[in-house]
């Protein structure tokens, strides 16, 4: 079966090539030829063997000998191209000259490399759709942990935002938002092995990462494509002959600087008796006079500590990475061993990780190569398990109360509690819990390998066959132990020791075989490709508790009320693929894609679906009437068309079906815990369920100019998503847990303008290039399902008042904020008789809503969307110079035009409920101070002042000088006598990260992401207590041998 | 040749991995979980499921905390303890009627509503179980026991409800409101149907009984104001139950501090007709998933330490107190005032005061005088000073001597003021409350004794406020007795989150 649409497919490529065979015209024009000598040399004189020198707008060339030497016709009207990898492309006007030397100059331009398309590769000039390429150099400018977090700022429609805590994976978004209900995160691929998981991943090994944005690009990877995919080529090492040894090291520092104004002690008791109407008992005779523990010099009354200097502290980061590489014309590989250390700037935060690569492929003979990539990491994150949720940690340095001590000799654990009848509120302390009561590690264990056979049966047609495997296992332990901080909150002590003991094991398989053909005929060149394949994906779950009765034993052996529970998922895919790249003469270019995937996740008979593509190209610079002038080095129109999905595996391994909740419950009939077994039937299922499919067009445009020393690429793009999955929210009435069922029926559309421009000064001593970045995207739901004219979320109890933040509605852009708009303060009694009715406890002090409906009272219907979290604008600079042996380089990232919705005011601000909060509390109206923006501060806030409103909605705009890297190269001549000639190459260099911002924006950080990263998007830009992003400081060295 | 070769190699795999990867690679399903064609098909496993219905009902958005917050917050019974009243209890509290989206009463609706379908699901699936129909029949009875619990609930908080009586196949399949009148029939007609199956004594305690069935009926039937079919009803429970000697033992269960039990407290006793089961583990934890989920789960409740000396979040109203007769026992029962004894462990140990100082709470004023005060009923206090334990005792929904005091109102408002004296006086002639008895001539003098004893005897039990609506309505306030409430809606709003999501219900 098939077996049998396979061959059809297959039969249905060959009748195009045949036709293609048929039409193509052999036409060849001579012209008046010379023949033309050269020789190729490097930066240092020596000659560049295998460098590929190209009479411009013609596919013909030849490449140099080992002594750097070529021999090609020419025309004098023509202009030969001179490229080799690792250096800027020379351009040489034939003329009259019968022999020219050509001295390349290292550096690349995004022009000049070789794309990675998946499944092949193509050169930048080839390709027709929307690709942006970064190399290794611009990957490890910044000391980052992971993948992600280098690409920040670096592809034009690629959004990185760093969110949560550190250790915590950024957002990162190609090209928007594309899922409503899910988390819009692109498929990355590592090596040609789709994986999910790249906190483990070295950014040293990796040779580059090139972005599909457009669906043409990405739809190769058909039913996973539609928020984009990021290939990652890792090393292979060069076949030259010679060993390369690189030692690359840095350390650095990161400190948090940022503070909010929050409360002093004498302040915090104004607040107290404003607020409650009395003072708390801990700063009034006998507690102010008492001692903060037995033994202490200070008492409550005199005792000040400031939370946030005591949580935030500095941490380090350093990394060491080692490899080797070289190769011959039978092997070449590349191998490294690599540690990374960071502590935290919070404390109980810090990563670890040690990795190993070795990549290596053989010439076996000239039919078989032979090729292997293999890593293997072990990372261990240390966490704090405090981290989500409503009272975070940081929530909770600034709701302590700031005469608290943080420490605690006399307690049995050594840190100190808020007794909340003499502290008047309940706050936990939060250095205790993130080092005491929740802290938590994280153990990743990931090996990735892929080998490979390619058998070249002529030189036109080659056959690969991948296997590879993704394996990770994970071990998540917690220990919470029993202790007593002398506190009466919730948390305050423990009698009992809890271990957590959970693990998550993930294997991934992957079979493909690709059948790759490649030929040109005459003027005409075709590349075909056809491609079976298989991934598989197993994952078991072991997830473990109990209780010990002492701290000392620290596993569940013979631990009581002990809960075990094992689950077992599987999903596979099976593709069939075919592409096919033509062009005439370099000139026209034609790609066509098609891809057909059957994944398990959803019902019977929804299983299977064909996710097309298409793109054109014209090199107009190769148009005859383009030819011999030198200005225009290269300008490409393209346009591509294509359907991608978002992948299906996101939403579980069987989505579709609804179970049984078998014994998830008990009831403890008799007393007795588990006497009734309890089971019951959660939600309903929805077999029509089916892939979010995504239509998407697309044309670019890349220019470059003189010698592509000035380099610009623009696309626009229109994307549509017509079958987004929604959960339609089920009446409460209808009674089941599951409050929703998914279904396919919203729909959303992106547009979006992407410009790149980069400059490269090659000439000279001092030298400098610059690229920069803008984005623009605008987003829109079209459609909701029917019943459901809108999607609310974000509602918190403690930080929006229970009411929702974000409402998503056909016509808005996703997730816009929602809520009321803030008139004033009602100055009088009669002012709030004469407005609108808000609530009965409405007074003089409270803020004036606006009655948007005009009903006379103010509720639910009075909210209007006020704004997005969508930038108008995101841009990035890069600047670069070098002089002699100095080297300058400078990252500018920013964003323009967007909200955030600054929910942590509720707390510093909000006066919900009493907490020490930040010192706007003090500006608060009274009848004496009537002229500020601060309502009245009132016991449980009647009003509900702190409801979403435009309150606490701030521009997000920021500026940052995300990086700046100064470096020296120590010059050859010096090393060569220091070290007889052992090291080629010694650079040092300081860096700093994150030295200026410029925003508005009050929070703590304008960088702010989403609350939920791994589900729905619905909560981006609201700053629950983000995490500031650190300024970092390193130095580092990189040698080569 | 060799190039032949290589093609003849290549095909054999190809075809190999073909053959080897066939699409049933695409056939996965659930394998973690018995899938719904699969399940209930035995007497056993309707059990779980009605077992399940049981689980909603001790769930934090019910007894196990938000359901008597929200009884509590809308009768007169109690004030604001002081800021550690979250806004919305404090907005049920503090306003004539919340907002639709009032989280607390919100809990409610959906809590009666995952009652509703479980017990759906079970009613519908029991035809197809054959395998002991016994037992299936008392399952049956139990799912409709609960049905009715829980239509009353929405009943005499919303009136007029949408009524589900099959499990729900389809998103599209909301249902629009249904008259009071129709939900008061439903849930008539499920425990008379629910009365003839249950047994007279459960399998296990905790489970429904007849006696359970008729004591709600009963109640069902009073607000419904046909009392003469009340007082039918209750007759079939008068006289199967006793008063326990001790009135404090009505409010008392098992409290367990890390792995020492300090006391097993006197649930399922004589006088328990139908109670909700919680049980202490010794920890600090609570289920706060809402939905009561979770085969480990806590499955604690929340009363104790809401309504404790730490959080505070309401005390008695100072109606409420004054409602105490002077020399009332049961006053010293129903609540801790400061300079109580708490921590005597049941009247064993010396325990130490109460200080107005050690009370996270606002004042209350009993005949004018202003001392801080929490409740005692349902309190751990006596046990431990461990101010965010949650505890493990049994909430009493229906107790006997509300049934007796139910059959005084019922004789009452039939015209037999002797026959309500006697039942009022069987109340007060309890051993440890021993009041005097009360005579009574003339039907407002028998309604307002029935009254007074109703507020004093169920004081802090989630009846008052059910009460009140009922006495509203009949014209008693201010007639016989100043309302405890006055301008207090009779219904809430339908909660917002139902009338986004349901077009047919405004």
């Amino acid at each position: 079966m098939i077996a049998q649409r396979m061959h059809k497919q297959l039969s249905l490529l060959w009748l195009k090539f045949a036709i293609l065979l048929v039409c193509g015209t052999l036409a060849f024009s001579a012209n008046a030829q010379t023949n033309v000598q050269g020789k190729v040399l490097d930066e240092t004189g020596k000659p560049v063997p295998a460098a590929s020198v190209k009479i411009k707008g013609t596919t013909k060339g030849t490449v140099t000998d080992d002594n750097g030497a070529f021999s090609i016709s020419a025309s004098p009207k023509d202009v030969l191209v001179i490229s080799f990898v690792g250096f800027v492309n020379q351009e040489v006007k034939v003329g009259t000259q019968s022999s020219v030397t050509v001295s390349l100059v290292p550096g690349v331009s995004t022009f000049e490399e070789v794309v990675v398309t998946g499944y092949g590769s193509q050169r930048h000039s080839n390709v027709t759709s929307a690709i942006s390429t970064v190399n290794s150099k611009t990957l490890n400018e910044i000391p980052v942990v992971s993948v992600p977090q280098a690409l920040q700022g670096r592809v034009p429609g690629l959004q990185v935002v760093n969110n949560g805590s550190p250790g915590t994976e950024p957002l990162v978004r190609i090209r928007g938002i594309s899922s409503i209900t899910y988390a819009s995160n692109p498929l990355y691929v590592i090596d040609g092995l789709p994986t999910g998981d790249l906190s483990t991943i070295d950014t040293r090994d990796i040779e580059s990462v090139d972005v599909l944005k457009d669906a043409s690009a990405a739809a190769i990877y058909g039913s996973r494509a539609s928020s984009g995919v990021i290939m990652i080529t890792t090393k292979k090492g060069k076949r030259d002959g010679k060993l390369h040894v690189n030692l690359n090291s840095y350390y650095g520092i990161n400190k948090i600087t940022q503070r909010l104004d929050i409360l002093n002690p004498q302040q915090f008791g104004d607040y107290a008796i404003a607020y409650r109407g009395s003072q708390v008992p801990r700063l009034l005779p006998p507690y102010v006079d008492m001692p903060i523990y037995q033994g202490a010099a200070n008492t409550y009354g005199n005792n000040v500590t400031d939370w946030q200097d005591e949580y935030f502290k500095t941490g380090s980061m350093s990394q060491t990475n080692i490899s080797l590489s070289g190769g011959n014309d039978i092997s070449r590989f590349y191998a490294s061993g690599s540690f990374f250390d960071q502590t935290g700037t919070t404390p109980g935060v810090a990563y670890r990780r040690y990795n190993f690569r070795f990549n290596s492929e053989h010439n076996i003979s000239k039919t078989f190569t032979f090729g292997e990539n293999l890593y293997l990491a072990n990372g261990k994150q240390n966490y704090d398990n405090n981290e989500t949720g409503t009272r975070s940690n940081l929530v909770n340095v600034i709701k302590m109360m700031p005469y608290m001590p943080v420490h605690d000799p006399t307690t049995s654990d050594g840190y100190r509690g808020v007794n909340s009848v003499l502290d008047g509120g309940d706050p936990t302390n939060p250095i205790e819990d993130a080092l005491v009561k929740n802290p938590g590690t994280r153990t990743t264990l990931k090996i990735l390998g892929t080998a490979y056979v390619e058998i070249n049966f002529t030189k036109w047609l080659k056959f690969r066959s991948t296997f590879g495997v993704d394996h990770s296992n994970g071990l998540d332990y917690r220990f919470s132990p029993i202790f007593n901080d002398s506190g009466t909150v919730a948390g305050s002590s423990a009698n009992q020791a809890t271990i957590t003991n959970n693990r998550y094991t993930s294997t991934v398989q992957l079979y493909t075989q690709q059948l790759t053909f490649d030929k040109s005929f005459g003027d005409h060149h075709v590349n075909a490709t056809a491609i079976y394949e298989y991934q598989g994906q197993i994952t078991r779950q072991e997830l473990a508790s109990g209780n010990q009765s002492s701290n000392n034993l620290k596993t569940l052996n013979n631990a009581t009320n002990v809960s075990a529970s094992t689950l077992y998922g599987e999903n596979n895919l099976i593709s069939y693929v075919g592409r096919i790249n033509y062009d005439y003469q370099g000139k026209y270019l034609l790609s066509g894609a098609i891809r057909r995937d059957g994944l398990s996740v959803w019902a019977p008979g929804r299983k299977w679906q064909t996710f097309p593509s298409g793109s054109v190209g014209w090199r107009i610079d190769r148009e005859n009437f383009m030819k011999g002038q030198v200005k225009i080095s290269e300008l490409k129109l393209r346009a591509g068309y294509g359907i991608t999905g978002l992948n299906g595996t996101i939403l579980g391994n069987t989505p579709w079906l609804v179970s049984v909740n078998a014994n998830s419950a008990y009831y403890p009939f008799d007393n007795s815990l588990n006497s009734g077994p309890a089971s019951s039937i959660p939600g309903l299922g929805n077999p029509e369920l089916n892939w979010e499919t995504t239509k998407q067009l697309n044309f670019g445009l890349d220019l470059g100019l003189l010698n592509n020393a000035i380099t610009l690429t623009a696309e626009y793009y229109h994307r549509k998503t017509d079958n987004l999955i929604l959960a339609v929210p089920l009446s409460p009435s209808m009674g089941f847990l599951n409050s929703t069922v998914i279904s396919n029926v919203g729909a959303m559309e992106n547009t979006g303008f992407e410009l790149q421009a980069g400059y490269n000064d090659r000439k000279g001593a001092f030298q400098w290039n610059a690229l920069a970045n803008l984005t623009f995207i605008r987003n829109k739901v079209n459609a909701l399902a029917e019943g459901v004219p809108n999607i609310e979320a974000g509602a918190d109890v403690d930080l929006s008042e229970g009411y929702n933040i974000t409402n998503t509605a056909p016509g808005q852009p996703v997730q816009s904020f929602y809520g009321w708009v803030v008139e004033g303060i009602f100055k009088s009694a009669e002012e709030v008789t004469k407005h609108a009715t808000q609530t009965a406890a409405t007074a003089p002090g409270d803020i004036a809503f606006k009655d948007l409906n005009g009903d006379g009272k103010i509720d639910n219907q009075d909210r209007t969307f006020l704004g997005t979290f969508i930038p108008k604008f995101s841009y990035s600079l890069n600047l670069g110079a070098t002089y002699k042996n100095f080297g300058l380089s400078l990252f500018f990232q920013g964003v323009q035009g967007n909200k955030i919705y600054n929910a942590l005011r509720t707390t510093t601000e909000g006066m919900v409920r009493f907490f020490n909060a930040g010192t706007a509390v003090l500006n608060a109206w009274t009848p004496s101070n009537m002229n500020t923006d601060v309502p009245r501060a009132i016991s449980s806030d009647p009003n509900q002042n702190a409801r979403p409103s435009t309150r606490f909605l701030e521009d997000g705009s920021y500026l940052r000088l995300k990086n700046i890297t100064l470096n020296y190269n120590v010059p050859t001549a010096t090393l060569q006598s220091l070290t007889k000639g052992v090291v080629k190459n010694f650079t040092i260099y300081v860096s700093a990260q994150n030295l200026l911002t410029f925003t508005k924006y009050t929070g703590f950080d304008p960088e702010v992401g989403n609350r939920a990263p791994g589900s729905s998007s619905l909560t981006n830009g609201i700053d629950y207590a983000v995490y500031p992003q650190p300024k970092g400081y390193q130095v580092g060295i990189n040698v080569n041998f | 040749m060799k190039r032949n070769i290589n093609l003849l190699i290549t095909a054999i795999i190809l075809v190999t991995v073909l053959v080897i990867a066939c699409e049933k690679k695409l056939d996965i399903t659930d394998q973690n979980n018995p899938t719904t064609e699969s399940y209930f098909k035995t007497a056993t496993e309707l059990q779980n499921g009605v077992n399940a219905v049981y689980s909603t009902l001790r769930s934090a958005n019910l007894v196990g905390r938000e359901w008597f917050f929200t009884h509590d917050m809308r009768g007169g019974e109690t004030g604001a303890g002081g800021a550690q009243l979250e806004a919305p209890r404090a907005e049920l509290l503090k306003q004539p009627s919340p907002s639709p989206s009032n989280a607390v009463m919100t809990s409610v609706w959906n809590g009666t509503y995952q009652m509703i379908n479980r017990a759906n699901m079970v009613i519908a699936k029991a035809p197809d179980v054959n395998d002991d129909v016994s037992k299936r029949d008392i399952t049956v009875g139990e799912a409709e026991f609960l049905r009715a619990w829980a239509y009353f609930e929405l009943v005499t908080m919303w009136g007029d409800v949408p009524v589900y009586t099959a499990p729900v196949a389809s998103a599209a399949d909301f249902k629009a409101k249904s008259a009071a009148a129709d939900v008061y029939s439903l849930i008539i007609s499920d425990l008379t149907d629910a009365a003839s199956k249950l047994p007279d004594a459960a399998s296990q305690q905790g489970r429904a009984t007849k006696g359970a069935a008729y004591a709600l009926l009963g109640r069902v039937q009073m607000q419904n104001g046909d009392y003469a079919a009340a007082k039918t009803a209750l007759l079939n429970v008068y006289g199967k139950y006793s008063l326990v000697p001790n009135f404090s033992d009505n409010f008392d269960g098992d409290v367990k501090l890390a792995s020492t039990q300090l006391t097993a407290g006197h649930e399922f006793n004589p006088e328990s007709i139908f109670e909700v089961a919680f049980v202490d583990k010794g920890d600090n934890n609570f289920n706060w998933g809402y939905v009561g989920e979770g085969p480990t789960a806590d499955a604690s409740i929340m009363r104790s330490q809401e309504y404790g000396i730490v959080w505070g979040n309401v005390v008695p109203s100072d109606q409420l107190l004054d409602e105490f007769e002077a020399g009332d026992p049961r006053y010293k029962f129903t609540f801790y005032e400061s300079g109580d004894l708490i921590v005597t462990q049941g009247g064993t140990a010396a325990g130490k005061a109460l200080t107005e100082d050690g009370m996270n709470v606002a004042q209350s004023h009993r005949k004018g005088v202003a001392k801080k005060r929490v409740f005692r009923k349902y309190s751990i206090l006596d046990w431990t000073d461990d101010g965010f334990h949650p505890d493990g005792i049994n909430q009493r929904m229906i107790r006997y001597a509300d049934v007796l005091l139910m059959l005084a109102e019922c004789e009452a408002e039939i015209g037999s003021p002797a026959q309500a004296a006697i039942y009022i006086n069987s109340v007060r002639a309890r051993p440890s409350v021993n009041m005097p008895p009360v005579t009574l001539a003339s039907k407002n003098e028998a309604l307002a004794a029935v009254m007074h004893e109703r507020t004093v005897e169920l004081a802090g039990e989630e009846v008052s406020n059910i009460d009140i609506l009922r006495w509203r309505k009949k014209g008693y306030y201010p007639t016989i007795r100043p309302d405890p409430k006055p301008g207090q809606v009779e219904f809430f709003p339908i909660p917002a989150s139902e009338t986004s999501t349901n077009p047919l219900v405004k």
